[in-house]
Formats: structure tokens, C-alpha cells, sequence
């Protein structure tokens, strides 16, 4: 007995619940990497975060599969200014934690100079050629 | 409800159906972040053992001995005999789940019972003879002189020889005939011509120790310290090196000392160091932060590193317990507990504070019996409450297991688990805070 394939709307409607889903790991991934970060082991002690990276890897490869099957074009968006600077927010907290033990000012040495080569790294690998 | 894919329009039919699907979904996730909060609060720790795979790197329990002493082998336990295991666990659980997974060739106890105790591993070691004075301990009693030479009691033959050999009365201890009896006899010293071993000097700000007729120099001060009391050593001048040979041997810390150096803390027993895995093992072992010398690389450098001391090690050689009830002391020495017979004995070997104990808890045992799992005919399990264990002092609980027939494990089984109570998230809240404030609250400076 062959299956019946998937129409487009019920590709649609999977493709929609994936993205639900990849955002409901990113916040999951996100506080665990904060907790984990402030306190050692209170979430890696309970699920390692290599399962967590391959469940997301996971779901984000289908999500695009999915998206490839149901024929979406999305226009390319860069990221938005509110999200970015959440995110360095939350590697910058990050950074910072880990190098919590040693002298604040040094820390702060090292931050700034990584959020730097952050920032550099990013334009060299995406930004467009004029 | 919010859309994250809001530039896909659907049918409105569908949109219903998606809109179901994604409020199952979240709910979904808020359930499991629900468990994973409870396993987080409320954690459970497993212990298992194969004696299938009696090597394997997963067995987490230690078998150790059945009532005759024999080593267990193949998961065999003969009716009438009893199977010891221990598992060390930090913090406090509500109760046990022992699982025993019989071999399908087994016989079916009808019987089979488990006991359970809580202490610390090396505090529940057989006991050994008594232990007396340390070597190069001055005593006295009823006016005749003693030293105590290479563990030996050796008597001053009159009280002129101590006096020449520059002794004051006041090094010497006023103890009682029965204290001089838990060293052997040695033979009179009948001369003043040459000191005895165990004959401590402090020369040139180094302290010696009198061994084989050489003197063996002290590390460090320090290290003279977590054995002796600087009174207890004869000021001698630098003339007296030129007349006595020195050995090339350096004597290090008393077996039992912490000594911390390079942000590490080592516990030092038979001429090794023993690293401390974290500040948790520390804590659990009830090691004291304040008993923690700091040592220089010199001072350690006299040292081999030997395998790390974790949760699972028991206290190594030189430790000393005090009991909480009748301030009893007791010294490990190669997997035995001695008794060190009075205050003064132990004042000798103790220069730190003991580790607490309870006497009675050795005492204190919670028990099961098994019953047969409906699910599975060869598994059996039981429950222990662990609650009478929660003020007892250690965590290292020792089963031991009986059966009234042979039968034979092909595995065994312990899930410790936490009751969801206030107590329990009261615990997890402390420890938490507790935590915080190791990681990130500044250091004392020493």
C-alpha cells in the first residue's frame, strides 16, 4: 500500500509547526547555554548539549526540506538590529562568565576584543561585495 | 496567538488545524520543561552493576565482600550468606530502588532481604588494634622519662639521661600507665652518648628528626607542624649537623594533611598526593577549609601525584574521624579503623581537626524485602526509605544483601530518588545558593 503524498497545504501547515518548533529549541538552547553557563552542570548534567545541537541541526535541515518540498520563496531578510543586539547581549554575558575567574579588567580586555573580531569576521563572511 | 511564519496565508480550514497542531506543540514543550525542572529539583542518581560484565566502565557500584570475606564472583550469593556493596552519593535522597535482575538458570529466593547503613566508607572499615603514641612523643609517668622510638615505648633508665641529652621536663607529657601500653617495649636508654630515633632538633631554622642515626630534615616548617608541636624539638646549633650524618630523604606532611598549591588541594597519605576532584568531594568528605595548608612548589615537589580522590574514595590512610557522641578518635590505617585510646594519644597524631562521625549510625539500618515485579519474573525490587539517614554524617551507604536460597545476579540495581516536597526544594534552593556564591562570591584572601 503506497501512502498518500502530502499535499502542499499539509506541507505548509508541517513547514509552519517546524519553525514553531526551531524557535521552542532556540529559546530552550539559549537558557540552557545561560544556566549552564552560570551555574556548571545544572543542565549538561541532565541532557548533553550535543543532543541538543543535533536535535536543532536536525530540525532546522527539515525545516528547510520542508520548505523546499512546499515551493516557499522567502524574500532574504538580514537580521533585524533588536535581534542582533540580543544576541550580543547573550555572548557578551556569555564571554564574560566564562572568564569570570580571572582579573575583571583583563576580562573585559578579552571581550571587548572578541565582540571585535566578531563584528570583523561577520562583515569579511557576509557582507555583500559593492 | 503569535505566528512566527506569517508570510505563509493558509486556508482558513488548514489555519484552524495549524493553529491546534501549534497550541498542542507548546503545550507539549511547557510539559517537558516542566520535567526537566523536576529532574533538575528533584534529581534521581542511578547505580548499576553487571556481573555479566563484571569490568565494564559503566558499573558505578562497588561490590566488596560477602560475610565470610570471600570475593563475590558471577552475581552468586549462597542462602545464609550476605552480599556487601556501596555506593557514595552526595546529598540527601528520600528513598532507595534496589532492583535484582536474577539470572534465568537462578533459583526464586522466597526470601531475599536488604539492609542499609549511612557513614563514611573508611568509618565502616573492620576494626583494628589500638594505635598508640606517634613516634618522637616524650611522655612521662610517675617520674621515669619515655620517648617513643620507631613506634616503640623506650625508657629513659634515669631521669639524668634526658637532662643531658638537653631534654626540659616541660617537652615531656604527664600520661597514665595504661596510656603506655599501646606501644610495644623497647629497650632502655641507658646512655646519654647518642640520641634515640624519633629525637627531633630545630637547628638553623630547619627542623631534624633522629632516623637510623641520620638526621632527616624537614621540608618545610609546615611540614614539621602537621606532625609535631615545636616544643617537642631540641634546640641544637649548627655544630651538631657537622657530628651526625644527614640523610638525602626529605620527611614530608603527616599522612591525612591538606596542602593546596597552584589552586589545586592534595590530600597527602603514604608519601603521595591525592588531588581532590572538586570543591563538592571536599565538602562531602567533611574536609574543613581552614585545616587547608598552602605550600610552596619545593614543599610538593617531594610528592608522586597518585589518582584522583573523588565522592567515591574512601579516606585514605592517616585520616582521623572524632565521633559526635562520645568524642572517641579513630585513625585509618590500610583499610582499618584503629582505635587511638585517649585524648592524649591523639593529640599526638592530630595537628587539624578530625572528621566528624556518628557511632550510632553505624548502628542505624533501614531494610526490605524483596518482591517479585509483576512485568518481569526474573527482576525483584524494593523500596528503602531513606529519611533516618537524613542528620547522619557521611554518603556512603553500604547494603548488604541476604537471600534464603543460592541464587545468582546477572545485574543489580540502586535508584536513589527525591520525594517532591518542601524540604526537598528548600535542599535544592540552598544548594543552589550555595552554588552561586562558590562561583561567584570573591575568594578569602589567606
Amino acid at each position: 500500500m503506497r501512502l498518500p503524498s502530502p499535499t502542499k497545504n499539509n506541507l505548509l501547515i508541517f513547514y509552519k509547526l517546524l519553525g514553531d518548533l526551531l524557535f521552542l529549541l532556540l529559546v530552550f538552547f539559549t537558557l540552557a547555554l545561560i544556566a549552564d553557563g552560570l551555574l556548571l552542570g545544572i543542565v549538561s548534567s541532565h541532557i548533553s548539549f550535543l543532543k541538543i545541537i543535533v536535535i536543532i541541526t536536525l530540525g532546522l535541515a527539515a525545516f528547510y526540506a520542508t520548505g523546499y518540498a512546499a515551493d516557499v520563496r522567502l524574500a532574504e531578510e538580514h537580521p533585524n538590529k533588536k535581534t542582533t543586539i540580543f544576541l550580543t547581549v547573550v555572548v557578551a554575558i556569555l564571554i564574560f562568565n566564562s572568564l569570570f575567574k580571572i582579573n575583571h579588567y583583563l576580562a573585559l580586555f578579552i571581550l571587548l576584543v572578541t565582540l571585535v573580531c566578531i563584528f570583523f569576521l561577520n562583515k569579511l563572511f557576509f557582507e555583500k561585495l559593492s | 496567538m503569535f505566528d512566527l511564519t506569517e508570510e505563509i496565508q493558509l486556508e482558513p480550514e488548514d489555519r484552524r488545524l495549524y493553529r491546534k497542531l501549534q497550541v498542542s506543540l507548546y503545550l507539549f514543550a511547557f510539559i517537558l520543561a516542566l520535567y526537566l525542572s523536576y529532574l533538575i529539583i528533584f534529581p534521581h542518581k542511578y547505580f548499576s552493576f553487571s556481573f555479566l560484565n563484571p569490568a565494564s566502565s559503566q558499573n558505578n557500584i562497588s561490590i566488596t565482600h560477602f560475610t565470610d570475606e570471600a570475593a563475590p564472583q558471577n552475581g552468586k550469593i549462597t542462602g545464609g550468606n550476605e552480599l556487601y556493596f556501596d555506593t557514595d552519593i552526595s546529598g540527601d535522597f528520600s528513598k532507595a530502588l534496589i532492583t535484582l535482575n536474577l539470572n534465568g538458570a537462578s533459583e526464586k529466593p522466597s526470601a531475599a532481604s536488604i539492609a542499609v547503613r549511612r557513614s563514611y566508607q573508611a568509618f565502616m572499615y573492620n576494626l583494628g588494634d589500638p594505635i598508640g603514641w606517634r613516634n618522637g612523643s616524650l611522655l612521662k609517668y610517675n617520674g621515669t622519662y619515655y620517648i617513643i622510638s620507631d613506634s616503640d615505648l623506650r625508657k629513659f633508665s634515669t631521669a639524668n639521661i634526658p637532662v643531658t641529652l638537653g631534654y626540659s621536663e616541660k617537652s615531656f607529657r604527664e600520661v597514665s600507665a595504661e596510656e603506655l601500653t599501646y606501644n610495644p617495649l623497647g629497650a632502655d636508654i641507658a646512655a646519654a652518648d647518642s640520641y634515640p630515633n624519633g629525637a627531633l632538633f630545630r637547628i638553623a631554622d630547619n627542623y631534624y628528626i633522629m632516623n637510623g642515626q641520620r638526621l632527616e630534615k624537614f621540608v618545610s616548617d609546615q611540614a614539621y607542624l602537621s606532625k609535631y608541636d615545636p616544643s617537642a624539638a631540641l634546640m641544637k646549633d649548627t655544630s651538631f649537623l657537622n657530628d651526625h650524618p644527614i640523610s638525602d630523604d626529605l620527611v614530608g606532611f603527616s599522612d591525612g594533611t591538606l596542602i593546596a598549591n597552584g589552586g589545586s588541594v592534595f590530600i597527602v597519605s603514604n608519601g603521595k598526593l591525592l588531588p581532590v576532584d572538586n570543591v563538592q568531594t571536599f565538602a562531602g568528605k567533611g574536609y574543613n577549609w581552614n585545616d587547608v595548608l598552602n605550600v610552596g612548589e619545593d614543599e610538593i615537589a617531594i610528592y608522586q601525584k597518585d589518582k584522583l580522590f573523588n565522592i567515591k574514595s574512601p579516606h585514605p590512610n592517616g585520616t582521623i574521624f572524632k565521633t559526635s557522641e562520645d568524642s572517641k578518635y579513630y585513625i585509618v590505617e590500610n583499610g582499618k579503623k584503629h582505635l587511638l585510646p585517649s585524648e592524649g594519644i591523639a593529640a599526638s597524631w592530630l595537628k587539624k581537626e578530625p572528621i566528624m562521625v556518628s557511632e550510632k549510625a553505624l548502628e542505624i539500618y533501614a531494610r526490605c524485602t524483596f518482591k517479585k515485579n509483576l512485568w518481569n519474573t526474573s527482576n525483584y525490587s524494593c523500596e528503602i526509605p531513606l529519611d533516618k539517614f537524613s542528620d547522619l554524617i557521611g554518603f556512603n551507604y553500604e547494603f548488604s544483601l541476604a537471600s534464603d536460597t543460592d541464587i545468582r545476579m546477572d545485574s543489580l540495581s540502586v535508584d536513589y530518588k527525591k520525594n517532591v516536597n518542601k524540604k526537598n526544594f528548600k535542599s535544592f534552593a540552598i544548594g543552589l545558593y550555595n552554588s552561586i556564591l562558590g562561583t561567584y562570591a570573591p575568594t578569602q584572601p589567606n
